[in-house]
């Protein structure tokens, strides 16, 4: 967790990146960092659950394999939280099988990218998702 | 078979009951071959069904022997089958070959049944026999169509089995060359389309760096397992000093003040018979997990030892362990212990198996023993000792370049010559302790101790006539080479085309004008 809340954040637009890999969330955090909305980084599933159920992001980048709550696993309890309704979701995903993006898309993310992607191709997807 | 040619089921002079003109008729219309046989085999009677099947008329085959359609590796049954039928006084079925008159052999199931006199003596046998030949190919098509299909079946599922295997391979292969290879590319961008400040760039390029170097050291696993995989790997062979080879592993390892390496090797350890390169690697795997997953420091001990048959090297930490459900799946291909304690180590995943072909290739075995989590690890090969005649040859090759030591091996050779090649100087002392090669080849510059120094310790310890011929790729002056003829070199020669030649007609030289003298 690298943000603690405070309450003049509170109403500022929060994403969050999960991914275990440090160089990819720097590569993401990089990527779409704003003056418009916040970032948040979590490391593995867990801590994304976490940090999801805390700040209600407006967006979550979610690397599809990782270790403890997997991408996927973490769609599916977005998309069945009813306080989380308003929240996107972009998936990261390094396996190239299509099987695994269908799975991603039925279980309602917005969009998702195979690693290696754009990082512009990245940013305009965000920008997209949090209509800016 | 209401044929209305005279009756084929002859009767001459037999000393069977007479029998009707009805029971002749019936035998006579039956398709499968019906003769009767005296005990001695003489054929007496036979019908057009045994016409039809043996190929002999009723005319030909009378009075002779019933041997005639019996083949001869079949010869002996005919005295099985009288003797069973005295003695058990039953019919016999059985199935056998029998031989027509165009020499054709015949699959044939026949009943064989005892013909009794007035008196109730067997005096005979009567035999139906069919032609089961048709049927009993179509029995085998079937058999060999069904053993077919189940080899088929078999077939396929193994090859299922190799390619689901590689596509789990290649799904994780991917998943991990997609991962730095994403950084890499990512970055690139980055810096190409944006305008970044110093600190920045230099932040990025970094991580660039990090990921090309793991990309690089994934590729350089994953085709160096194939490689071990398929039997391509090929072992370069010498005798080796695991004490040497075990120091350099951890002056290799390089220092770290929160994880030392202690090192317990007694003295002497015995020789083995090794790949000095591919041991090291596995050394350096061993040691460099070790480091790696004691990220809170603690200490690593490294201890070798003689255990009946084979020398056991053990790397033991006080890292994070390993949970027991995990112990079987370590040396498996990009296996990884998952906890949020290790989640930062970096790693292809390959490094044991690796360590696991390599040992295995040398006919070793690799274990791994923990106390469970947070109790540390200990990871073990044994390696066999070198057999005697490993330790033994008539020129010790002192080299540390596998490819010129192998050249030397067959220059000996071609000669007659056997050689015995050590890698380091550590390991050629130790032979020298045990064996008297009756020449040296001495490369200068070795991975310890130099060649300058053995040389210096050969001539102290074993003042003998033993020539050595030093080899180097160092441009000596001539005072150099002056300096190691005084102190013993037979000649000094630079590493060049034609050395390792050049190198060995001094020494056969040397050895035979010793022969010719003594």
């Amino acid at each position: 967790m690298t943000i603690k809340p405070t309450p003049s954040l509170a109403r500022v637009k929060t994403v969050l990146i999960a991914d275990d890999e440090p160089s990819m969330r720097l590569l993401v955090h990089a990527t779409i960092e704003s003056d418009e909305y916040m970032v948040l980084e979590a490391a593995d599933g867990d801590e994304a659950w976490t940090l999801i159920q805390k700040f209600r992001p407006a967006l979550v980048l979610l690397d599809v394999q990782m270790p403890g709550m997997d991408g996927l696993s973490l769609l599916r309890a977005v998309k069945a939280d009813p306080d989380l309704q308003q929240t996107h979701v972009i998936l990261l995903t390094a396996k190239a099988q299509e099987t695994d993006v269908e799975a991603g898309l039925i279980g309602g993310a917005d969009f998702y990218l195979t690693k290696p992607f754009s990082p512009l191709d990245l940013l305009t997807r965000v920008e997209e998702a949090l209509q800016l | 078979m209401s044929s209305p040619k005279q009756p084929a089921l002859a009767v001459v002079s037999t000393p069977f009951d007479d029998s009707g003109a009805l029971l002749a008729a019936i035998v006579d219309a039956s398709d499968d071959a019906i003769f009767a046989k005296t005990m001695d085999g003489t054929i007496c009677s036979w019908n057009t069904g045994a016409e039809r099947l043996y190929g002999y008329t009723a005319v030909e085959a009378i009075g002779r022997n019933v041997s005639m359609v019996i083949p001869a590796e079949h010869a002996s049954e005919l005295l099985t089958i009288l003797s069973e039928l005295h003695e058990r006084d039953a019919t016999q079925h059985f199935d056998t070959k029998r031989v027509r008159k165009d020499g054709t052999v015949i699959d044939v199931s026949v009943s064989v049944s005892p013909i009794r006199n007035h008196e109730g003596v067997i005096v005979g046998a009567s035999t139906v026999a069919r032609d089961v030949t048709e049927l009993n190919r179509t029995r085998r098509q079937l058999l060999e169509s069904e053993l077919r299909t189940v080899a088929a079946r078999s077939q396929a599922k193994a090859e299922e089995e190799i390619s689901r295997a590689k596509g789990e391979v290649v799904s994780l292969v991917s998943h991990e060359l997609r991962s730095p290879l994403a950084s890499i590319l990512g970055f690139t961008e980055l810096l190409y389309t944006r305008e970044l400040t110093d600190a920045q760039r230099k932040v990025y390029l970094g991580v660039m760096l990090r990921e090309a170097r793991r990309l690089t050291d994934l590729i350089n696993d994953v085709l160096q397992l194939q490689r071990l995989e398929g039997g391509h790997q090929k072992l370069n062979l010498a005798t080796v000093d695991l004490r040497a080879l075990i120091q350099r592993a951890v002056e290799a390892a390089g220092e770290d003040d929160r994880r030392p390496i202690g090192m317990i090797l007694p003295q002497p350890l015995p020789l083995v018979r090794a790949d000095p390169d591919a041991l090291l690697q596995v050394l350096g795997n061993f040691l460099s997990n070790a480091r790696k997953f004691s990220p809170l420091g603690g200490t690593i001990r490294i201890s070798a030892r003689e255990a009946g048959d084979v020398v056991q090297v053990s790397v033991r930490d006080e890292g994070l362990g390993i949970p027991p459900e995990a112990i079987d799946s370590l040396f498996r291909k990009f296996y990884r212990v998952d906890s949020p304690d290790r989640r930062l180590i970096r790693g292809s995943g390959l490094g044991l198996s690796i360590n696991q072909k390599i040992i295995e290739g040398h006919g070793g075995t690799v274990e791994v023993s923990s106390q469970g989590l947070g109790k540390g690890s200990n990871f073990g090969f044994s390696l066999p000792i070198a057999m005697e005649n490993a330790t033994h040859g008539d020129v010790l090759i002192v080299e540390d370049q596998p490819a010129f030591a192998r050249v030397l091996e067959a220059e000996l050779a071609a000669r007659g010559l056997t050689a015995v090649w050590a890698s380091d100087a550590e390991t050629a002392e130790r032979l020298l302790m045990t064996s008297k090669p009756r020449a040296i080849v001495l490369d200068l510059k070795l991975p310890g101790v130099q060649g300058e120094e053995f040389l210096a310790r050969l001539r102290a310890d074993h003042p003998s006539s033993v020539p050595v011929v030093v080899l180097t790729m160092r441009n000596l002056k001539m005072a150099e080479i002056m300096a190691l003829q005084s102190s013993g070199a037979t000649a000094v020669l630079p590493k060049e085309a034609g050395a390792p030649q050049a190198a060995v007609t001094l020494i056969a030289d040397a050895l035979f004008a010793t022969k010719v003298k003594s």
